[in-house]
């Protein structure tokens, strides 16, 4: 399996946002709880879409959410 | 394990079981000599019976475990799954078809050749649920 060339605080933010369950997250942004599992373990890459719903719930911006892996990513 | 995925594992099953025992009885008559259509028909009564009472059994026994998921539809991941399962199976399926086409032209009689087209689509969908399970346990990245 290829190594996503992004990571995510999402486990962080679901902590300081009240221990919210990734079952509760992902209910508020129409997945199913392994999907947030999936995303959070870096063995899924989320849409566009649910990306920013993702960052939408927990008031941040997307870059402070997903973060870019300077080291396995290609991007300069 | 959501309720597609295990959805995914019930098909297998059920696939592995049911066609299974079919082509193991064919490859049987078969080398006892090419049995007939009225055959053919006859054995497909069973596997129609049989696949379908796996598939209502585990999913009801799927949907009494995890009843909140079971009438959701796929989220973006496990479509995502689905459609990267599917086009892999496609191109078994063709390429299978193709092969099976061949061999009927010059050497298959009609029996063997119906039975070869099945056997490709039966392993094609056999395909198509294992790399879900497996993009389902090891990720999709």
């Amino acid at each position: 399996m290829a190594k996503l060339p992004f990571t995510n605080d999402i486990r962080t933010l679901r902590f300081l946002a009240g221990e919210m369950t990734q079952a509760e997250l992902g209910e508020k942004i129409g997945v199913t709880r392994q999907t947030i599992a999936a995303i959070e373990q870096g063995k899924y890459s989320p849409s566009l879409e649910a990306a920013f719903r993702i960052a939408h719930i927990f008031g941040k911006p997307l870059e402070e959410v997903f973060l870019w892996d300077t080291e396995s990513g290609d991007a300069d | 394990m959501s309720f597609h995925e295990k959805s995914r594992w019930i098909a297998l099953v059920a696939n592995l079981l049911v066609w299974g025992w079919y082509f193991l009885a064919v490859l049987g008559a078969v080398r006892s000599g090419v049995p007939d259509t009225p055959y053919l028909l006859a054995m497909l009564i069973p596997v129609i019976i049989g696949l379908i009472f796996i598939h209502i059994v585990g999913h009801t026994v799927a949907a009494i475990m995890k009843p909140d998921e079971a009438n959701s539809a796929m989220d973006e991941r496990e479509a995502a799954i689905r459609n990267r399962a599917s086009a892999r199976a496609y191109e078994l399926l063709s390429f299978g078809l193709v092969i099976v086409l061949g061999a009927s032209l010059y050497y298959w009689n009609t029996f063997i050749a119906v039975n070869g087209v099945l056997f490709v689509f039966v392993l094609a969908e056999s395909v198509r649920y294992i790399i879900e399970i497996a993009a389902y346990r090891r990720g999709l990245a």
